[in-house]
């Protein structure tokens, strides 16, 4: 087979297998829909951008090669993160790479074509909201079109950083430890990012004030609208000269960094996939662990055991709870400092739902636990406990500061972030699914998991808050709490439970 | 005192899409070796994944050593150890806290699970390998740490599914030999295998179930004459008596 035709199959089989997991919670055929109407809404919504085109006074040349650059780098801060975890997944993804390396396709076409699939997933996510823009601003601009060129060029970059990066850590850290950093580095680039796009919600009024000035005043140090540094923008505004330059450069350094550290991604997951097997050896527990007594105390222990000792878990949780800073600050900025306190009851719930569902829905022995003499409520007790302890551990220090500030503030928090730890831990033991660990973003295949958990934090959020608003006035408000918790978290028929 | 069998089912059934267990009867005496044979989808997994109560039966009664393991399923599973073909393990943990974990289930004394814990991974080659975590084993090392957890409350009697699988030479030798150690301290032990020639060697009673029912039962040699094929293996035997009952196409 050809180099182009071995790259073309595996591309097909990447599209194919990328495609298959994203829509592994519904039909193809439903999938497919949403996208159209997902493409078709947002068609909608871009139907006044060439009016409001038309309308835009005229801006001065360098705040618009200014305003672009800032756009380009902020896309690609946006797509740094998922294109370094992408290569990571490449390097780590046992799966099907022994199949593929063993196959007679030239190796250098199977990472070309990963790699390849990285940046068209970041082109796919950008474009599906940016590109209906561009389509309808084609209408009275139809430069408007170079967007695709502009989102494709910033995807390959990305790609080819990530890749760099990921190449980077590998060497400093050994395979063990890239991808529990790299999955760190991601979360915290995300963050960043978020932060970034919400700096005008998360500062002071002065505070944004200061910046827009400081900003000004580093607009008489920009660079000439001569300069190379505008290049890019110029391409993406569709300059012959910069547009052939800067399209060739991504081009060039996609390539350049694909074919160029092939050999490398393709050595590294040979050692990504050989340290999985290596030995860990554990400083003795065996005494700590035999001191335990009882089903409920072991079983406790086992599930700590576990959570602790996978850290890519212990990021994966991580970077659901730091999503929530950004957050944290806008309900700071947009009420009060009281009500950025309803954000420890989201924590408590989002956290202690997490636990739970690893608990029990990614038991690794459960016919071990089925068959051992030990009641099933045990068991689950076991697990709830095992959610809810590290849960309420952390709440501590958050409690005790809001308790120093106000008893009423520290009570209604305390109140409502244990019923909404409790609440949602119970949800996921009295209704267990099957899944895997490395599920826990989705809670598995299970949609409603994330819904009723959703609703549930919600639920407790919203008395706490009047809580905060009313004083005690505001307690009833559980009474409508309550009811829906316990209609939420009943065991429901439909949930794949074990049979005992 | 009354003796009770190890294992009394009577009319046992369930059905998934199709009959998998047809009213089946088996008694199985205390400390007997019992090889419970039949070809892929006969019922055998699925009538001792109801014994060991992780499938609950749609008709029959399942009796451990007298107690009514639906009655009181509890009391049964304390006398019950399970050996699935997948090794029913941890990953993140040791194979000295696995086991620890097994003795905190049973409810076993500490000092004592800790010396039969020793004695076990010594036994099985393990005790050097014990503060590694089980990832980083082979599916042998999986096996036996296993083994270890089912045999560390001393269970009465021990059901193991197809444990031999994917086992070299070495290992599966080592394990017959623990199983045949423990049926001579007087564990019942009810074992199901694809391997004719280790069930011919192993066990004392062989059960032939097909379609959920059982087709004979005996000694092998009680076996050879009811297929009429003396000096036969266990092997001819089977597929003689499987043969002739298999369900032919109309």
């Amino acid at each position: 087979m050809t180099a182009i035709g071995s790259l073309t199959l595996m591309l097909h089989q990447e599209v194919r297998i990328n495609w298959r997991m994203m829509t592994t919670r519904m039909s193809h055929k439903a999938a497919l829909w949403s996208l159209i109407g997902f493409l078709v809404l947002w068609h909608l919504v871009a139907l006044p951008v060439p009016f409001l085109l038309a309308e835009m006074p005229p801006v001065p040349r360098l705040e618009m090669l200014a305003a672009m650059s800032g756009v380009g780098v902020f896309a690609l801060i946006m797509m740094l993160p998922f294109a370094l975890l992408g290569t990571v997944r490449l390097i780590y993804s046992r799966g099907d790479m022994d199949l593929l390396l063993s196959s007679p396709l030239p190796p250098h076409a199977i990472i070309v074509a990963r790699v390849l699939a990285i940046a068209f997933g970041l082109f796919a996510m950008a474009g599906v909201f940016v590109l209906p823009a561009a389509n309808m601003g084609a209408f009275g601009n139809p430069r408007a079109l170079l967007a695709y060129v502009a989102l494709g060029c910033i995807a390959l970059t990305a790609t080819a950083l990530g890749v760099l990066i990921a190449q980077g850590l590998f060497a400093a850290l050994g395979a063990r430890r890239t991808r529990l950093i790299a999955q760190i580095v991601g979360a915290m680039m995300v963050l960043v990012a978020l932060c970034l796009a919400n700096l005008q919600n998360i500062l002071s009024a002065p505070a944004v004030e200061e910046l827009t000035q400081r900003i000004t005043n580093l607009a008489a140090h920009v660079p000439a609208v001569e300069s190379f540094v505008w290049w890019p923008a110029r391409a993406a505004l569709g300059e012959p000269l910069p547009f052939l330059v800067v399209t060739s450069l991504c081009l060039g350094l996609f390539l350049l960094t694909t074919y160029g550290l092939a050999n490398r991604l393709i050595a590294n997951a040979v050692a990504a996939n050989g340290s999985a097997e290596r030995t860990v050896r554990m400083r003795s527990s065996s005494r700590a662990m035999m001191s335990q007594r009882g089903p409920v105390a072991v079983t406790r222990r086992k599930e700590w055991l576990l959570i602790g000792r996978d850290p890519w878990l212990m990021t994966q949780i991580a970077q659901q709870l730091l999503l929530m800073v950004p957050t944290i600050f806008i309900v700071w900025k947009a009420s009060s400092v009281s009500y950025a306190w309803l954000c420890v009851v989201m924590l408590a719930g989002q956290l202690a739902g997490s636990l739970a569902w690893l608990t029990v829905s990614t038991e690794e022995a459960p016919d071990l636990l089925v068959t051992a003499p030990v009641r099933r409520r045990d068991l689950l007790l076991a697990k709830l406990q095992a959610a809810l302890v590290p849960s309420v551990l952390l709440m501590g220090a958050p409690l005790a500061v809001a308790f120093t500030l106000d008893v009423w503030l520290g009570l209604t928090i305390t109140l409502c972030g244990l019923g909404c730890a409790l609440t949602t831990a119970l949800y996921h033991v009295c209704n267990p699914s099957t899944a895997k660990r490395s599920d826990l973003m989705w809670r598995g295949s299970n949609k409603s998991h994330s819904i009723i958990e959703l609703v549930l934090v919600l639920a407790w959020v919203a008395p706490a808050a009047l809580m905060i608003m009313f004083g005690w006035l505001g307690l009833p408000t559980l009474a409508v709490t309550v009811p829906i918790a316990y209609l939420l978290t009943r065991p429901r028929a439909g949930n794949a439970t074990r049979e005992s | 005192m009354a003796t009770h069998d190890a294992l009394r089912i009577r009319g046992l059934s369930k059905t998934f899409a199709r009959p998998a267990v047809a009213g089946l009867d088996l008694t199985i005496g205390a400390g007997e070796f019992y090889g419970l044979l039949g070809p892929n989808g006969a019922g055998k997994t699925t009538t001792l994944r109801m014994v060991v109560g992780l499938l609950r039966p749609d008709a029959g009664c399942i009796e451990i050593f007298g107690v009514d393991a639906l009655a009181d399923p509890i009391a049964a599973k304390r006398m019950i150890a399970w050996v699935p073909d997948e090794p029913l393990l941890y990953d993140k943990l040791t194979p000295i806290e696995y086991l620890s974990f097994i003795a905190g289930l049973w409810g076993m004394d500490a000092k004592l699970a800790e010396r039969r814990a020793q004695e076990l991974l010594e036994q099985l080659d393990l005790w050097a390998h014990r503060d590694e975590r089980c990832e980083g084993f082979s599916r042998g090392m999986k096996q036996k740490a296993a083994l270890a957890g089912a045999l560390l409350h001393e269970p009465k009697l021990l059901i193991l599914d197809e444990p031999l699988t994917g086992l070299d030479a070495a290992i599966a030798r080592e394990v017959k030999d623990i199983l045949l150690d423990h049926a001579r301290r007087g564990c019942t032990v009810i074992l199901t295998t694809h391997l004719l020639d280790v069930a011919e060697r192993l066990v004392d009673r062989i059960g032939i179930i097909q379609s959920g029912q059982l087709l004979a039962e005996g000694t092998l040699n009680e076996l050879r004459l009811k297929s009429g094929r003396r000096d036969s293996t266990l092997e001819d035997v089977f597929l003689h008596l499987v043969a002739q009952t298999e369900p032919r196409a109309a």
